[in-house]
């Protein structure tokens, strides 16, 4: 979440208030309000409880020779509200546990406190996590040592400090402490280059509601199409879900679609780190609108010169997963980049709201088969003869190279092309999750093309003329040997039904 | 660190020993961001001073640190034609920030009884 907003000139951090229900959430973002003389908006509210979140907007301090912008949130304590919690902590820079330490409470508040460390202790750089001890008011709240016994046994780097919110007593001093451990997640993201830069996508209480909202239709729509696991948010296996019968069309598409990745995807987010982020650059010069496609999965073309997909495990509610998955990606793409297309990029983008969701873009370049067609259905038979014997070649070159990688099954003709001489892979790369087969037998000469030419050949020959085909058939022959490509002129007029 | 209320005493008793108090607060170094604040004119802009001073602060303990000075930074003092403004650390993370009218007080009544009173909050 935190960014560097240079037209504010301001550093951006998210402080969330965890806890159980009744814990003192919005007693505390009201006190803290009254305390730095700001609004809490509480966006919904049901008899007195937070349907939502309370948002508070407090610029002070400095950073870095910046303003600190805090975006305050508290989430709303009731168990069955419990996405919303965790989406608004998958946000946050640093968390303020409100812990009811009422006799009556505590136990509660520290099986939560548990469960929220644990959400939290997988992201990097770390997330701080502070304990405001509530209700220290209370002549029989729990004793402090043992709070902070309980707290030190879950971690040495929990924070513990006490508080009344209803007398707003301990609270700007909590809140000050949160801040300075978001900083110090600021810190690390700036010395690792992954700090965002850009305005904040959310830029208030209004805008983060209806990413809320939105996010909650866009996980329904994924709940949809996973198995039955719980309540288990993390992590996300779309692939692995077995789409029920009619799950597709009664998928709403437009309206639940993912956000497309844009430009403000920070840097550590696009592989290849440059030339991607030429790639993104130029790719959403016009606008990218996924729509559902037949196998689940986001994707795009239309009459765009790009190809944006999206394969139905690419959802990831923890960002360091999804990172951990763009890295293996492109590992992956790293290791075929020598037979791959060049206009390419892999891109963890938000999804929505506590969602991540890792896309590939690849620019679509003409394929050996739509360069073949239109000499085929235009050009004479010596054209013809020519452009076949040289695609040809480059499948008899090309296959075996390709034999021994996760492409062999998809190097087919409509997805190889022809960029800067050389022959390449220019189709979407292969799903992360899919059961794409990796390797092939080897083939003969006759074997490969077969198998790439002979449908072509065969729907070639029926369409046009009979002596148009001896005449390809000739110069097929007369050229191959000009070329000293005499095994291949013969494959070539064996698969031509007229020869 | 200490509670409001403990700061809200602070606040209370230098007000009551430093005539023409206008606004003081103590400022978390770091973010400068103002655990207590008390100002006497509205038009005074506390938060936004406080935040930066604490560059200020933080600039002189780097400045300090290039010089390979072992000395501790006690206070800083600023003299401005109609204000005084004082700094005084009270733990290594941070300071209280003072601003009186310079016609109602001098430097050193207000050094002295913030180095006074310091200790309560430190």
């Amino acid at each position: 979440m935190a960014r560097l907003d240079l037209a504010r000139d301001s550093i951006v951090v998210r402080i969330v208030y965890d806890g159980t229900a009744l814990s003192g959430k919005t007693t505390t973002l009201r006190a803290l309000g009254t305390s730095l003389a700001r609004e809490v908006e509480t966006p919904a509210e049901a008899q007195g409880r937070t349907l939502y979140f309370d948002w508070l907007d407090y610029t002070g301090g400095r950073f870095d020779g910046h303003s600190i912008r805090c975006q305050v949130v508290s989430v709303p304590g009731q168990a069955a509200l419990d996405r919303r919690r965790r989406a608004l902590l998958a946000d946050a820079d640093a968390v303020v546990f409100v812990a009811d330490t009422s006799p009556e409470g505590y136990d509660r508040s520290l099986a939560a406190l548990r469960e929220s460390f644990t959400a939290i202790a997988r992201r990097r750089p770390a997330v701080g996590l502070v304990v405001q001890a509530n209700q220290r008011d209370r002549p029989d709240a729990v004793p402090i040592a043992r709070i902070r016994a309980d707290c030190a046994a879950l971690s040495e780097n929990l924070g513990v400090t006490e508080s009344a919110a209803i007398d707003g007593l301990g609270v700007r001093e909590t809140f000050v402490f949160a801040v300075r451990l978001a900083l110090d997640r600021v810190r690390e993201l700036q010395q690792s280059g992954l700090l965002a830069v850009g305005p904040p996508e959310i830029d208030g209480a209004s805008a983060l509601l209806l990413a809320l909202q939105d996010g909650e239709r866009v996980d329904l729509t994924a709940q949809s199409w996973r198995p039955a696991v719980g309540a288990d948010r993390t992590p996300v296996a779309e692939s692995r879900a077995v789409a029920p019968a009619g799950v597709e069309a009664a998928a709403p598409a437009r309206q639940t679609a993912p956000w497309p990745p844009d430009r403000s995807v920070p840097s550590g987010l696009i592989w290849p780190p440059i030339a991607g982020r030429i790639v993104l650059q130029e790719a959403t010069e016009r606008s990218l609108d996924p729509v559902r496609q037949s196998d689940g999965s986001w994707g795009c073309s239309g009459d765009s010169a790009w190809r944006l997909q999206s394969d139905l495990g690419g959802l990831y509610f923890d960002f360091d997963e999804g990172r951990a998955a763009l890295i293996d990606w492109a590992r992956t793409h790293a290791v075929l980049a020598p037979y791959l297309s060049g206009k390419r990029c892999i891109v963890l983008a938000r999804a929505a709201p506590g969602a991540w969701r890792l896309w590939q873009l690849v620019f679509a370049i003409p394929s050996l088969k739509s360069g073949l067609r239109q000499v085929c259905a235009e050009g004479a038979p010596e054209d013809v003869a020519r452009v076949l014997l040289s695609v040809a070649k480059r499948l008899l070159d090309f296959a075996p190279r390709l034999a021994a990688t996760p492409l062999a099954e998809l190097g087919t003709l409509e997805r190889l092309a022809v960029e800067n001489g050389l022959t390449v892979y220019g189709g979407l790369f292969p799903s992360r999750n899919g059961r794409t087969a990796v390797g092939r037998a080897e083939e003969s000469a006759s074997e490969v093309l077969r198998r790439h030419l002979a449908p072509f050949l065969s729907d070639f020959a029926a369409a046009a003329a009979w002596e148009r085909n001896v005449r390809v058939v000739v110069e097929v022959r007369r050229q191959a040997q000009e070329r000293g490509w005499s095994g291949i002129g013969e494959i070539l007029c064996r698969l031509l039904p007229s020869a | 660190m200490a509670t409001e209320k403990e700061y809200a005493e602070f606040f209370s008793r230098i007000d009551g020993e430093v005539g023409g108090m206008i606004a003081i607060s103590v400022v978390d170094l770091e973010s400068g961001l103002t655990l207590g604040v008390r100002t006497n004119r509205q038009d005074f802009d506390l938060s936004t001073a406080s935040a930066f001073n604490s560059e200020m602060v933080k600039m002189k303990l780097k400045t300090m640190k290039a010089l390979g000075l072992q000395s501790t930074l006690e206070d800083m003092l600023l003299t401005l034609s109609d204000q005084i403004h004082l700094i005084r650390l009270i733990s290594p993370t941070a300071f209280v920030y003072v601003a009186v009218d310079r016609s109602k007080s001098n430097l050193a009544i207000v050094r002295n009884a913030v180095a006074k009173l310091a200790s309560s909050i430190a």
